[in-house]
């Protein structure tokens, strides 16, 4: 008969062995066996780095409370990580590579911009973040010595939630596919596996710069990667890529153009510039028409103009007018990232309203949304439109697979001081800032407008 | 020592007058008999209007099912010390009870001989054929059985369809959980399951035409069968009967129908115990009483011993669904793990919803189907209005009046609002609004979407990672095919 303390020290032995002998890099025995240990998470993708002195950042954070209103504290990310029903993959940056991370607050702001480079004080078991400036206006950016220190523990909170947020990922990347979304909404490309996994989310994309496993634990519920740089989200905004890229400006001057006096805009003063006013802490994709396209369409007549609308001198035409070119463009944003050169296959709602009862392909009902059918393979990539026509994404300019993240923040950039403490005398001290949450777009040209009726 | 493989035999003067395996047996009463207590049975047997009904009855041996009256191992004395407030030292305006008794009750739904007789059915023989022109055709699989008393048995299936383990009053059939909470244009319906294994009876309340207790209503035709007369409510009886003025039968129509519409049930209908002892259905009180259950008091649910259950009776200030919701809290800085077996849900693909309040003082949870993980664990705290559910209060956003645009942000985080066909009727606890899709905390989280091969029952479990506790009070079954023209309601 086994005593249950026998059976645990038995436990902790194997599990142990259990987290050395998947360890695929270079050997780290977890430093923090000795003691006690809770069994339930000794297989689950949190214990590595609880058991780990170098990742002491991400645990810290990991380990932050809250209090339900019965007064009982809770770590929801412990909790989450530790659960053995689900599959997961986390990333973890280890402490000797939490490099500067770029603040997306800070980065909305005039210069200077600021980036945190986060580290754990050993003597207070307290992590604090060190401010380093740049200008982003010049790349690649070149970070200043520190310029200040922030221990605030509630601001050093919102942006490691938000980071770890980004880091974890529900399922398995090693399942064939390349692209996954983030429990937080990002985006990220996965490729390779094992020691030879490479992840990027949408800045590390942009620059084509991939973050490297440097240790991979096989878990009962998943697998933690340690990396060697923690993963940025994408600074451009839809707005942002959709403005400074030319052979999106067609598009870009319809959304753009929609008359102040009207209610319903698609651009809204918020995050790093201006988000999207239809989305809300999720994932989408964006269809861009190419300039031939839009004018092909606007030579057809489908499709009016800013300028015919604003000619026009019966208002309540021009009422109709402004809400169907709205209508028409919302079409093209579509909930759920679908991303070029895999394997898709699906119906996804659009942003533009059926609100009568008229007849569709996919047979929307009345107040429900037009879908777009998207299907793709390693080389194309098809929508079926409501009209049940055809458009197709377009790679000859590579303009296809942008990830772009839209943030919503408590405040606009502008409300604060910058992160170096200047600014104006009347703005906000920049620990203050909050990130509310955020959404990511995948951005792809297509060859033909997409119409619902 | 008894054991499963044990038959107990009850003999007179050396013969045997009954025998039955234990396993077949739930438990053993032995009535006194100056109580006068009677058997629905006896009830039904003395009405020679119901020869027929009664015939078939007896020859399937489901006559033996409407036999219990009282558990009586069930002594509510060994739980009184849970109550911290008593009816004589209330919390303000509630007070803590345990059941008082664990009884056993029945409603027989009948038709009488003249009522086969318009079928031309005049003898058993005559409503065997009819059943199996039924039955064979929802359950061909099982068209050879011929012993009447296999449950797979077409007769024994239509007998069964007529028999629930509740006592059901004609109000107690849906008309006690019409409280001040529900929209009185908003029609109501109520699930029971019968001995048939594996259906549902619907009653319905149609407004339109202030028409109520309609058996298994086609939406079509809007035929129903309908109650004529019932049985005295004798308190001294295990039963009810009513008579029903057409022929009840589990048809394949009204099976089709049933797994083609959304199945919203509360969950407080799920528990014989709580209909049959006295609880559900009581209607709202001044002082609310909260029954405190005992783990083990209800058969379909079993919960962790670090946790109470309480049952909360329709209250005014409550937003839920019929006003009753029953408690699930956790003892302090423990965990909870509860698992519930619904009623029969038809063969399909279904959106499950649990409908909720979001507040401080729940857990974060994870949802089990047939013990399968649905998705991640779930922070229930979280507010309604958090970006990452993101409920906004319809006609308060001018390019959204009604809510819709914001009805797809919350199904992308997998939550809905709460219907539309409630409301809290008295302020207080909730600001008064028009029904509980005008109220952030009322929420209805998607649990996940599953395949059910076959009409059954299934197992919901939640087990709490960490928080206080939740409530059960409504959940819903949505046909995937539905989900593109559901309604609000």
């Amino acid at each position: 008969m086994i005593s249950t303390n026998t059976m645990k020290k038995i436990l902790i032995l194997l599990s142990v062995c259990f987290i050395i002998s998947p360890f695929l890099g270079v050997a780290q025995i977890p430093s923090k066996l000795a003691g006690s240990i809770n069994l339930d998470t000794t297989t689950t993708v949190y214990y590595p780095l609880m058991a780990n002195n170098n990742t002491l950042i991400f645990n810290w954070a990991i380990n932050r409370t809250e209090t339900g209103s019965e007064g009982i504290p809770f770590s929801f990310f412990k909790m989450f990580l530790n659960s053995l029903t689900n599959k997961y993959s986390i990333f973890v940056p280890t402490d000797n590579f939490f490099t500067t991370c770029i603040d997306p607050i800070a980065f909305g702001q005039d210069a200077p911009q600021g980036g945190l480079q986060f580290k754990y004080n050993s003597s207070t078991n307290k992590v604090y973040a060190v401010v380093r400036t740049f200008n982003k206006k010049s790349t690649p950016y070149a970070y200043s010595d520190s310029v200040n220190v922030i221990t605030d523990e509630t601001f050093l909170q919102d942006r490691l939630w938000k980071i770890l947020d980004n880091h974890i990922v529900m399922g398995d990347v090693e399942s064939g596919k390349s692209y996954f979304v983030t429990k937080g909404n990002d985006l990220i490309k996965v490729q390779g596996s094992g020691m030879q996994l490479t992840v990027a989310g949408g800045y590390e994309l942009n620059a084509n710069t991939p973050i490297k496993a440097t240790a991979v634990f096989r878990q009962t519920n998943g697998t933690t990667y340690f990396i060697d740089k923690p993963l940025q989200p994408a600074l451009k905004s839809v707005y942002k890529v959709l403005s400074e890229t030319p052979a999106f400006s067609g598009f870009f001057n319809l959304l753009a153009g929609i008359p102040d006096t009207c209610v319903q805009q698609i651009f809204y003063p918020q995050g790093i510039d201006f988000a999207v006013s239809m989305f809300h802490a999720f994932r989408y994709t964006v269809y861009v028409p190419t300039n031939a396209a839009l004018q092909t369409a606007i030579d057809q007549g489908k499709v009016k103009t800013w300028a015919t609308i604003s000619a026009m001198t019966n208002s309540a035409q021009k009422a109709v007018e402004i809400n169907k070119l709205i209508r028409f463009l919302k079409y093209h944003f579509q909930d759920e990232a679908v991303f070029f050169g895999q394997q898709t296959a699906g119906i996804y709602r659009s942003a533009t309203i059926l609100n009568d009862f008229s007849n569709s392909h996919f047979q929307t009902a009345k107040n429900r949304f037009y879908k777009i059918g998207v299907s793709g393979n390693e080389t194309s990539m098809t929508l079926t439109t409501e009209t049940n026509q055809t458009a197709h994404v377009v790679t000859t300019d590579g303009l296809y697979n942008i990830i772009a993240k839209d943030y919503l923040f408590s405040k606009v950039p502008s409300y604060y001081k910058n992160v170096d403490g200047s600014g104006a005398s009347t703005g906000s001290a920049f620990i203050g800032s909050s990130i509310t949450t955020s959404s990511s777009a995948v951005i792809h040209q297509i060859d033909q407008v997409l119409l619902f009726q | 020592m008894l054991c499963a493989q044990d038959t107990i035999f009850v003999m007179k003067q050396g013969k045997v007058q009954y025998f039955r395996a234990l396993s077949d047996i739930d438990s053993i009463s032995f009535v006194n008999t100056l109580d006068v207590r009677r058997s629905i049975v006896e009830k039904v047997a003395l009405e020679p209007r119901f020869s027929l009904f009664y015939e078939a009855l007896s020859a399937t041996g489901m006559v033996d099912s409407l036999q219990m009256d009282q558990d009586r191992t069930y002594n509510p004395a060994l739980y009184t010390y849970l109550i911290s407030y008593p009816k004589s030292n209330p919390s303000d305006y509630w007070y803590q009870a345990v059941p008082s008794s664990r009884y056993f009750r029945y409603t027989v739904f009948m038709e009488s001989n003249e009522t086969y007789g318009k079928l031309g059915i005049f003898n058993l023989e005559k409503l065997k054929e009819y059943a199996k022109s039924v039955y064979d055709e929802v359950f061909p699989e099982d068209a050879g059985i011929t012993d009447v008393t296999d449950r797979k048995n077409s007769l024994n299936r239509f007998i069964s369809y007529h028999l629930i383990t509740k006592k059901l009053t004609t109000n107690l059939l849906i008309d006690a959980y019409d409280t001040d909470h529900m929209i009185k244009t908003q029609d109501m319906y109520e699930y029971l399951e019968t001995m048939c294994p594996n259906t549902l009876m619907e009653i319905s309340k149609i407004r339109s035409t202030n028409k109520t207790n309609q058996i298994n209503r086609s939406a079509l035709t809007g035929n129903a069968v309908q109650i004529v007369a019932s049985s005295e409510n004798d308190p001294k009886s295990n039963g009810i009967y009513h008579e029903i003025d057409n022929v009840l039968v589990y048809s394949s129509t009204f099976s089709t129908a049933l797994s083609n519409k959304r199945l919203r049930f509360d969950f407080s209908s799920f528990f014989d115990e709580l209909t049959n002892n006295s609880m559900r259905g009581i209607g709202p009180q001044t002082l609310e009483p909260r029954f405190i259950i005992p783990n083990g008091y209800l058969k379909r649910l079993s919960c962790s011993d670090q946790a109470t259950i309480q049952y909360l009776t329709p209250f005014g200030k409550y937003l839920d669904y019929q006003g009753d919701e029953l408690s699930v809290r956790a003892n302090y800085g423990k965990l909870f793990d509860i698992s519930l077996e619904t009623l029969p849900i038809p063969a399909g693909n279904y959106e499950v919803r649990l409908g909720y309040i979001a507040t401080g003082s729940n857990a974060i949870v994870q949802f089990y189907m047939d013990g399968i993980p649905m998705n991640g664990p779930v922070n229930l705290m979280i507010s309604g209005s958090a970006p990452s559910i993101g409920n906004v209060i319809p006609h308060t956003i001018l390019n959204d009046p009604d809510g819709f645009e914001n009805d797809k942000t919350l199904r992308n985080h997998s939550y809905m609002k709460g219907p539309a066909c409630f409301k809290v009727p008295v302020g207080g606890f909730f600001p008064m609004s028009e029904n509980a899709r005008f109220e952030l905390t009322s929420l209805r989280r998607i649990i996940g979407t599953l395949n059910f091969q076959n009409a059954a029952k299934h197992v919901l479990s939640v087990k709490s990672l960490g928080g206080a506790g939740f409530q059960l009070d409504y959940i819903e079954f949505v046909p995937t095919s539905l989900l593109e023209t559901e309604d609000i309601y």
